[in-house]
């Protein structure tokens, strides 16, 4: 397994190409003209002039500084364009997700695979109930999609939340206090979670996912903040 | 009033007043109340433990069964229960505490404390048991599963008269089975350290007086040579405050670091508690950019300004030194809350709701007041330098002839002041909500969670522009004074400027990509950040332009700037890899947001500092610094500092959050970290340490230059602006004000009329009807 999704990398890559073309056009540019046009002897040569109280000669070149004005500009611009395509993909909602909803809370996770039970709007579906730490949730089919339990994360009982590989999720999230923010490792997401508002990521896991991963809070709520994990698996 | 009383009962007040708010917040967090009762006894009967009564403890024994039970006897001898106690129903009473085990009463004559420690009954009216008629007692103890135990044992002999009068009291302390090891608190040991900096700092100003004269040397003639700096407001010597006062926290800002770094060194550590933790890295945080970095700005500021644009000191002298004194102030606020235990855990975002709700410390208010004072500060000296700006350039010096740090320093002052308003804003109403109940951020009574991140990062982001934009003036003078060339693009690196300062406004959003706002704003904050590159790259091009045709000499403030261009240009690759919203989702709070605004900030603002103090130290203090140690501080330096740095991209990407008291390597049960994070973790505290030790050999360099190196000539490195103009040091006034210095060009240069800003500074300026700048 690796920390960050497809997504992520694949900008990643691109991003990591340029980011190496421009430090290495610059730390080219810096080492050959301090060491060309270094003073030989060390003695100062003042080659403009200088002298205190007067401003000195112009230097400059129009056309060298557009030109450093404009290639930036284009190659910013198709970053962006390249950056631009997957948060439609990001952002945009299966309406076959299936809703996972997200409690933020100082300093646990609450997660519940059903969240819409009892409602009108609740899907076809069957929920099983294990004593109170267990929950399945199977569709329509029968097939479970979702299941929560708890696992020992050094030595404390953490949420373990188990989603099925090549099936969408929505997961709606909220806070009962102050902000937290789950980061999902494997595939390099996070979104905070907000007292009275609800933020949503949608995520169809793959089947190179599969796995269990840590959850870590990364928005700094207070003192158990570094110990607020739980986990999630990806299951086939 | 205050005018009839002398000066040195004002500062006795004042010095009393001062060690009353540092001493009052750590007498309340006494974990058991002022009284600590284990600790100082029961005073009760008595203020000090008497050596006549003799208590004892029995029953324990010499090698311990973990978890048996054990019957413990207590008693004592002596006192006035034995020689005169009138009446024999009250004879005596005990207190035991155990720091591990059980105890438990076995019959009516003890009870079981609420702290877990026992005691006799009947010690007031309202408990009938007769505990307190005896001298013996007997308790049971169950040893704990592994280690031993420290008890304390306090008994009262009683006269039995019904008062406390005569009554006397002694105390005992026994151990069992084996003791830890005893362990530095990170409290202790932070404690200790920025006690040791400030003997250490008055120490080097002691000696530093001392060597100036060595003959003449007199404790008399100490004081009015003190005073006379924290008195002045001449604006040579606010700004050598202000440096003081920027390396002072920066060495206590790296302090905190490393003692957070040392709890990181390993996963799963326990050298700070999470509590120490989240209070440390909230004030390294805080120190860094408010205590450290904007001081040691304003003090370059304070210090180049008036003598590069040729006035004689800045526009309003004592205004000055009214910022600068705020400072110190704002420092004790947000420090008193730290060593109270109890000090600010908010990050220095200070996010709302956390920083408002019950389970943030205490000491975030004295955090937030602490701020207002600095927000103040920056406003009142940033007001100083416009006015300076606006009205003392030299005569001939038109806006486009102005230095270029100089122009760094008006637009990051322009920045601050559009930007430092909501932080202001923010602060106070966190400070009404923390003390008297209003609720702008009680998110159940309406609030808007977003709020506060809105208005943090809308100053937040400008205010990263306004430490680091000084820092490009310093590299922009340092660069081509060392190349012995003009400034490649004078005009482009102004433009630069404006342009960083303007687009600066509008990508603040890109610090809330995960905070659930509109998309539509995270949408245009993305395009607007990507733009902030244009202009930087400008300014880095143009930088390495100017060393063409040149004959570059290298020096140590040469270096440095060279080192700022690979660092600062890291800084600002990395940080084009956070607008693209689909990488920032899993690099948003990672350790890749660590490294790279610590390229930023200490890459591009710290180096650029360092290089400024190399370049105008002979300036400020007459003697050339000694180039080999600042060689030897370059070569530390910059190879630790980037060992510190880099491999937290690495970390980042492998998903290591920041602000967490430490980290998860993977397992067979879940992916977390890989298992090369401890080594690459390991090195990083390592490499803090010869970081912190590398910046040490500056201050050396420092005191030890300015009392013995080299004279310095007027202009040592052959530079044009007018700060080399008068003599190293500088006379006060900086500019003799009846003969100020007038700009000439090397070139045929045409006064033109002023433009439109320029008319419309004018305008503001100076009254039509006045006739002058002199009243």
């Amino acid at each position: 397994m690796e920390a960050g999704g497809e997504i992520f990398w694949y900008l990643f890559d691109i991003f990591n190409l340029w980011a190496v073309i421009v430090l290495v056009i610059v730390l080219v540019w810096m080492f050959h003209h301090s060491l060309r046009y270094r003073s030989k002897d060390g003695s100062d040569n003042n080659v403009d002039n200088f002298k205190p109280g007067v401003f000195p000669k112009e230097n400059d070149n129009l056309t060298m500084e557009l030109t450093w004005t404009i290639i930036p500009f284009i190659l910013i611009v198709y970053l962006t364009y390249i950056a631009w395509g997957p948060i439609d993909e990001m952002w945009t909602a299966d309406p076959d997700a299936h809703e996972i909803s997200v409690v933020g809370n100082q300093w646990y996770w609450e997660f519940d695979c059903d969240p819409m039970r009892g409602t009108a709007d609740a899907p076809e579906s069957s929920v099983e109930m294990e004593n109170r730490s267990a929950m399945m949730f199977y569709n329509e089919n029968g097939i479970l999609i979702c299941e929560l339990t708890t696992i020992e994360v050094e030595g404390q009982i953490k949420p373990l939340l188990r989603v099925k590989a090549e099936e969408s999720y929505n997961f709606a999230m909220t806070s009962n206090d102050v902000t937290h923010a789950p980061f999902f490792l494997d595939w390099g997401l996070k979104e905070d979670t907000q007292p009275g508002m609800e933020t949503r990521l949608y995520y169809t896991p793959s089947m190179d996912e599969v796995g269990s991963s840590l959850l870590m809070c990364t928005e700094y709520c207070g003192k158990d903040h570094g110990y607020m994990t739980a986990v999630v698996e990806v299951f086939e | 009033m205050i005018r009839s009383m002398n000066k040195p009962r004002s500062f006795g007040l004042l010095a009393i007043l001062l060690f009353a708010l540092v001493l009052a917040p750590s007498v309340q967090s006494y974990p058991t109340g002022i009284s600590g009762a284990q600790d100082g006894g029961c005073s009760c009967h008595g203020q000090t433990a008497s050596s006549e009564v003799v208590p004892s403890l029995e029953g324990l024994p010499t090698e311990l069964e973990p978890g048996a039970t054990y019957t413990l006897n207590i008693s004592f001898t002596g006192g006035p229960s034995f020689a005169e106690n009138a009446e024999p129903a009250a004879l005596g009473g005990f207190h035991l505490w155990a720091s591990a085990g059980v105890l438990a009463p076995v019959d009516g004559m003890v009870k079981t404390n609420s702290d877990g420690s026992v005691t006799h009954t009947g010690d007031d009216k309202d408990d009938t048991g007769m505990g307190n008629d005896q001298r013996e007692w007997q308790v049971e103890w169950t040893a704990p599963m592994e280690g031993g135990a420290k008890f304390t044992l306090h008994v009262n002999s009683v006269n039995g008269d019904g008062t406390n009068g005569g009554d006397l009291w002694g105390r005992l302390t026994a151990e069992v089975g084996p003791q830890p090891v005893e362990q530095a608190s990170g409290l202790t040991v932070l404690a200790s350290a920025i006690l040791l900096m400030v003997v250490i700092t008055l120490g080097c100003v002691i000696w530093v007086f001392y060597r100036q004269d060595p003959e003449a040397f007199a404790w008399e003639r100490f004081w009015p040579w003190f005073s006379d700096y924290i008195t002045s407001t001449d604006h040579k010597k606010v700004g050598t405050l202000y440096m003081v006062n920027g390396l002072f926290f920066l060495g206590v800002g790296g302090l905190f670091a490393l003692i957070f770094r040392v709890q990181l060194a390993t996963p799963g550590n326990d050298f700070l508690t999470q509590d120490e933790y989240n209070q440390f890295f909230t004030m390294h945080g805080t120190t860094m950019i408010f205590l450290a970095a904007m001081p040691m700005i304003a003090g370059f500021a304070n210090w180049i300004v008036p003598l590069q644009i040729g006035a004689p000191d800045l526009a309003l002298p004592r205004l000055n030194a009214l910022a600068f004194w705020l400072n110190p102030a704002a420092a004790l606020l947000l420090f008193s809350g730290i060593f109270s235990g109890q000090g600010a855990d908010t990050g220095w975002t200070g996010y709302a709701p956390y920083i408002v709700s019950h389970t943030a410390h205490s000491g975030a208010t004295l955090w937030v007041a602490g701020q207002i004072l600095i927000v103040a500060s920056s406003t009142i000296s940033g007001i100083n330098f416009m006015t300076t700006f606006c009205t003392m350039r030299a005569p001939g010096m038109g806006w486009m002839q102005m230095p270029l740090f100089s122009w760094s320093m008006l637009i990051a002052t322009l920045m601050l002041f559009i930007s430092i308003p909501a932080f202001g804003i923010g602060l106070i109403q966190v400070l009404l909500d923390r003390t008297i109940g209003t609720v702008f951020y009680e998110v159940a009574a309406g609030g808007d969670p977003l709020l506060w991140s809105h208005l943090f990062w809308y100053f937040g982001h400008p205010e990263v522009y306004v430490v680091v934009l000084p820092a490009f003036g310093v590299i922009s003078e340092v660069l081509s004074t060392s190349a012995r060339r003009t400034i490649f693009g004078y005009k482009s690196m102004v433009f630069a400027l404006a342009g960083i300062g303007i687009v600066g406004f509008i990508v603040y959003g890109h610090h809330m990509f995960t905070s659930g706002m509109s998309p539509v704003l995270r949408f245009v904050t993305m395009l607007t950040t990507m733009l902030v590159a244009v202009p930087t790259g400008i300014k880095i091009f143009n930088w390495l332009q100017t060393m063409h045709g040149g004959s570059l000499v290298y020096r140590t403030h040469t270096l440095w700037a060279l080192g700022f261009l690979v660092t600062f240009t890291l800084g600002g690759i990395s940080g084009m890899y956070f607008p693209a919203v689909a990488m920032d989702l899993h690099l948003h709070e990672t350790y890749f947001v660590v490294a790279h605004f610590h390229y930023v900030f200490v890459g591009g603002i710290v180096f650029g500092l360092y290089s400024g103090i190399y370049y105008w130290f002979p300036k400020a203090t007459g003697r050339m610094m000694n180039e080999k140690v600042g060689i030897l501080h370059f070569m530390t330096g910059f190879i630790s500092y980037n060992l510190i740095f880099w491999p937290m991209h690495r970390l980042g990407i492998q998903g290591m959050p920041r602000r967490q008291h430490t980290y998860f390597i993977t397992t067979d049960e879940y992916f977390a970290l890989p298992p090369e994070a401890a080594d690459w973790n390991m090195l990083i505290t390592v490499a803090a340490f010869m970081f912190f030790a590398s910046n040490l050999i500056l201050v050396y360099n420092m005191i030890s230059s300015g009392l013995r190196g080299q004279k310095a000539p007027s202009d040592p490195w052959g530079g044009w602006s007018m700060e080399w103009l008068v003599s190293s040091p500088p006379p006060t006034p900086s500019h003799d004000p009846s003969d100020l210095p007038v700009l000439e060009f090397a070139e045929i240069h045409e006064d033109g009329e002023p433009g439109f800003f320029g008319r419309m500074i004018q305008w503001m300026m100076i009254p039509e009807d006045d006739g002058g700048e002199e009243e």
